[in-house]
């Protein structure tokens, strides 16, 4: 696609060149639209993540240690990843957490993976930086149920952080020193070289499937939200913009108004981060509430709320197969 | 100005500058951060026409994604927070005038964020409704056939479609209006089909149609919200003004400097002061310690010529005395001796002169022990001025006889003082005064030559006036005359004590008067020797003098 796209406007600019250069008033015209220019062509509306970040490695790996490490929480029992699997999408695979002795949390657990490239945090999308939504899992009582300040005393005594830190934060170890390690890790999570990818970059050919479900993705209009570098993630949308879906489902829960809960303001009723699509296929059961198990259902959901139209199984397959395709690598390693 | 208190003045003047410079210091214009922080602010108009630029071409179809978008959105925000770290040159009042307007741009990003956000929802909406639409018209197409009773219904759905698309790229309201009516219309055509999967179709239409018909103005209506914010007006505003605080500190540091240099002027200066007047200080007390140094040197010196006289003095006295005790003793010895031998056998004139001879000798030594004893009070402070009523005439004649002997009396040619004039005066003073002078005169000018004692009262002074036509004294002894023991070197072989003089002198002294010398060398000496002596009232003085006479 997109080298069909870059084809047309390269014929299109040689032509104009060849046309105007005799006048020799062309090229500041033209210039915006040479290909080397981010003005070329109307850009690709998915972007390939990068295969490495800029981290600083030694943070991560204090972070990665940190990730699994159950004295942060307060009976100290539960890690990070006890909810954030790796193995699983960076959720846990379940319609809501429940952790031994802790009360069910109220939403599905959102993937951990590729958070460097979404813009808010949480299903509402209220925090606006990773250090936020730490400080709301530390003290969250179906997750660490604890304190900064208690986790950094439970681990300040263990030599081998206490060498780590004072040699990554000579100058502030602490409380703040861990929260950090932890977003440092975080953003650390990404999963380049999906099957989608490689293709954008024109390394593989997607199968006739794959390629259909991509051209429904487009046509049916799931690009309008879900698009940029992580498929979604830089924006918020309604649940149910062509149809109320709470009214469907019936139940509505504090939670289910979405940002509303955190700002009362009536335009944000049912505003919900669109979330990232990358490695979707890994993190059923999906929505904020968990309510359906498989992709294609929730491909056909979203169509009948977001799209305002019914998909047939088909088309859900295949915007299903299309969605398994951006299910990317960790660390050189497949999910 | 003193040394200590320009010392103080230095001190105190570089104890402010020191102040000084520290203040100056830390709120210095550092031309780096400043420039920074102004191209930090020049960013923040840069990322709000990114901004727009970002949101015109999301609007426009040219980004098919919003990446860009909130990518500029986030650095607007990291910047605003970069801006709260003000330079530290800014005073108090540009600072909370900065973070005013800071404050003000950052409200209103929060604003444009907020609003950004609801564009994106609306944006993707209206956005798929406007892809779907066509596809939806050509299914309805599809199913709808060529059928006669559809063709109307397709028709109104061709117009419809032409409308939206056309809605999208002409922002009229009088399209929008005809829209609207034109889907009320094909709701009602919709009514007239029987077929369901038709029907739906056009429900689908529908719904898109209206849902374009709907964002699109609101959209648009986001966009002018949006680009029509004065974020970079106020970024401008803030630009200027801070241009303006930097041209001010600009001004402030060279006027900081300023001070600076003339507070270190100041320091310096009364630093040299101090350090001049310290100088001058040490000199001037080394000019009078040497000055000291010299008095002291010349008292030693005169102390030493004093003690070189006194031993000269010594010496003079011991020769003097060894002299002059000895020739009238070798005198009475020879005399005594020869009468011992001789005197039975001798007749009476020779005897009368040897015993006169012995005699003469014993008052010539009394005489003189009598001087030495006389210098001798003088020097221990013993002798003392106390006047008596003094019978002058009587006084004068018996010291005539006194200093000279019988035989030499007859050359003192007399004059005054009249008779019964009774005066206060000391008599032992006045008497050696007078002695001396007349037995001098006697002793240095030749036998026989006469010598004139005049005594006269002036007022309340008595003159003494001796004139003899002797020897005379040369004029480089007058100086040393009063000195004890220093005699005239013309005196040849005249015996004396050297004493005389400096007996009269010191007399003279205590008594309150004055002496007058007048003398050339073989001509004759004339001293006059003014003594003041107040008169007695006659009552008084005859009392006296009676009492004296008994």
């Amino acid at each position: 696609m997109r080298g069909s796209h870059a084809l047309v406007w390269l014929v299109l600019i040689a032509g104009c060149t060849n046309v105007q250069a005799e006048d020799g008033d062309c090229a500041p015209f033209i210039a915006p639209f040479l290909p080397e220019h981010p003005y070329a062509t109307p850009s690709d509306p998915i972007e390939p993540l990068p295969l490495t970040l800029a981290l600083d490695p030694a943070k991560v790996a204090l972070g990665r240690q940190l990730f699994v490490e159950p004295r942060l929480s307060a009976d100290g029992r539960v890690t990070c990843a006890h909810c954030h699997s790796l193995a699983l999408g960076g959720a846990n695979g379940q319609v809501h957490s429940k952790l031994a002795g802790r009360p069910e949390g109220s939403l599905n657990v959102p993937s951990v993976f590729n958070v460097a490239f979404d813009f808010r945090y949480a299903w509402n999308g209220r925090y606006d930086k990773l250090e936020d939504i730490l400080d709301f899992a530390i003290a969250s009582p179906a997750a660490m149920a604890g304190s900064w300040r208690q986790a950094w005393h439970a681990i300040a005594g263990d030599a081998n952080y206490a060498r780590v830190f004072a040699t990554l934060y000579p100058e502030r170890a602490g409380e703040v020193a861990l929260r950090d390690a932890l977003v440092w890790y975080l953003r650390s999570l990404i999963t380049p070289n999906a099957r989608f990818d490689r293709y954008l970059r024109g390394q593989l050919d997607l199968d006739a499937q794959q390629k259909l479900g991509y051209q429904l993705f487009r046509d049916y209009g799931c690009i309008s939200c879900h698009q940029g570098i992580n498929i979604g993630g830089n924006m918020f949308q309604r649940f149910g913009v062509m149809r109320d879906y709470f009214e469907d489902r019936g139940h509505v829960q504090p939670v289910d108004t979405g940002l509303f809960k955190a700002t009362g303001d009536a335009h944000d009723k049912f505003v919900f981060r669109v979330p990232s699509l990358r490695n979707v296929a890994l993190t059923a059961p999906y929505f904020h509430d968990g309510s359906v198990a498989t992709l294609e259902g929730a491909a056909k959901t979203m169509a009948r709320y977001q799209l305002g139209r019914e998909l047939t199984s088909e088309e859900a397959s295949a915007i299903a197969a299309f969605l398994r395709t951006l299910t990317g690598e960790l660390e050189g390693r497949p999910l | 100005m003193t040394f200590k208190r320009s010392l103080m003045l230095a001190v105190l003047t570089a104890a402010i500058f020191a102040l000084c410079f520290t203040i100056v210091w830390q709120r210095r214009l550092d031309m780096s951060e400043s420039e920074a922080y102004g191209s930090v602010l020049r960013s923040l108009l840069a990322l709000d026409f990114r901004l727009t630029g970002e949101l015109m071409k999301a609007r426009s179809g040219l980004s098919a994604h919003y990446d860009g978008l909130v990518q500029t959105d986030l650095e607007l925000r990291a910047v605003h927070a970069r801006l709260r770290r003000m330079p530290k040159y800014l005073s108090a009042a540009q600072r909370v005038q900065l973070g005013r307007e800071l404050r003000a741009s950052e409200q209103l990003h929060t604003k444009i964020s907020a609003s950004i956000e609801r564009w994106k929802s609306v944006n993707a909406v209206l956005r798929n409704s406007l892809r779907f639409l066509p596809q939806a018209a050509l299914a309805l197409d599809a199913r709808a056939g060529d059928a006669a009773s559809s063709r109307e219904l397709r028709g109104e759905v061709d117009t419809l479609v032409r409308d939206v698309l056309l809605l999208q790229n002409v922002q009229d309201p009088a399209i929008s209006r005809r829209i609207t009516e034109e889907l009320r219309v094909l709701a009602g055509s919709s009514g007239l089909t029987t077929d369901e999967a038709l029907q739906h179709d056009v429900q689908l239409v529908l719904t898109h149609a209206r849902v374009v018909n709907e964002r699109a103005a609101l959209v648009n209506e986001w966009t002018q919200t949006i680009v029509g914010s004065p974020l970079a007006s106020g970024t401008e505003g803030l630009m200027a003004h801070y241009a303006s605080y930097q041209r001010a500190g600009l001004a402030t540091k060279n006027a900081d400097r300023a001070v600076l240099f003339l507070l270190a002027l100041i320091a310096v200066l009364s630093a040299a002061t101090a350090i001049i007047l310290r100088m001058r200080h040490i000199a001037h007390e080394l000019r009078r310690t040497s000055a000291r140094l010299a008095e002291a040197l010349a008292s030693l010196r005169i102390e030493q010529a004093k003690e070189r006289e006194l031993s000269e003095l010594k010496t003079k006295f011991v020769s003097m005395t060894s002299h002059e005790f000895r020739t009238p003793l070798s005198m009475i010895m020879s005399s005594s001796e020869l009468l011992a031998a001789y005197g039975n056998k001798w007749p009476p004139e020779k005897l009368a002169t040897h015993f006169t001879r012995i005699k003469d000798a014993t008052v010539r030594m009394t005489r003189m022990l009598d001087a030495i004893l006389m210098i001798g009070r003088s020097d221990a402070g013993m002798l003392t001025f106390s006047p008596q009523p003094l019978d002058l005439h009587r006084f004068c004649s018996e010291t005539v006889d006194a200093a000279v002997g019988g035989s030499e009396s007859a050359r003192i040619q007399q004059e005054g003082p009249e008779v019964g004039g009774v005066v206060l005066a000391d008599e032992t003073l006045l008497r050696h005064i007078l002695q001396n002078l007349l037995s001098n005169a006697v002793k240095y000018s030749p036998p026989g030559s006469p010598v004139q004692l005049k005594v006269r009262r002036e007022a309340d002074d008595v003159l003494f006036e001796v004139r003899d036509h002797g020897i005379g004294i040369p004029d480089e002894d007058q100086k040393r005359l009063f000195e004890t023991f220093h005699r005239g070197r013309n005196v040849g072989s005249v015996a004396g004590s050297g004493l005389g003089l400096a007996i009269v002198k010191r007399a003279i002294d205590l008594h309150g008067g004055e002496l007058q010398l007048e003398s050339r060398v073989g001509v004759g000496t004339c001293f006059v020797a003014r003594v003041p002596c107040a008169s007695c009232s006659d009552s008084e003085s005859e009392q006296r003098v009676s009492v004296g006479a008994e």
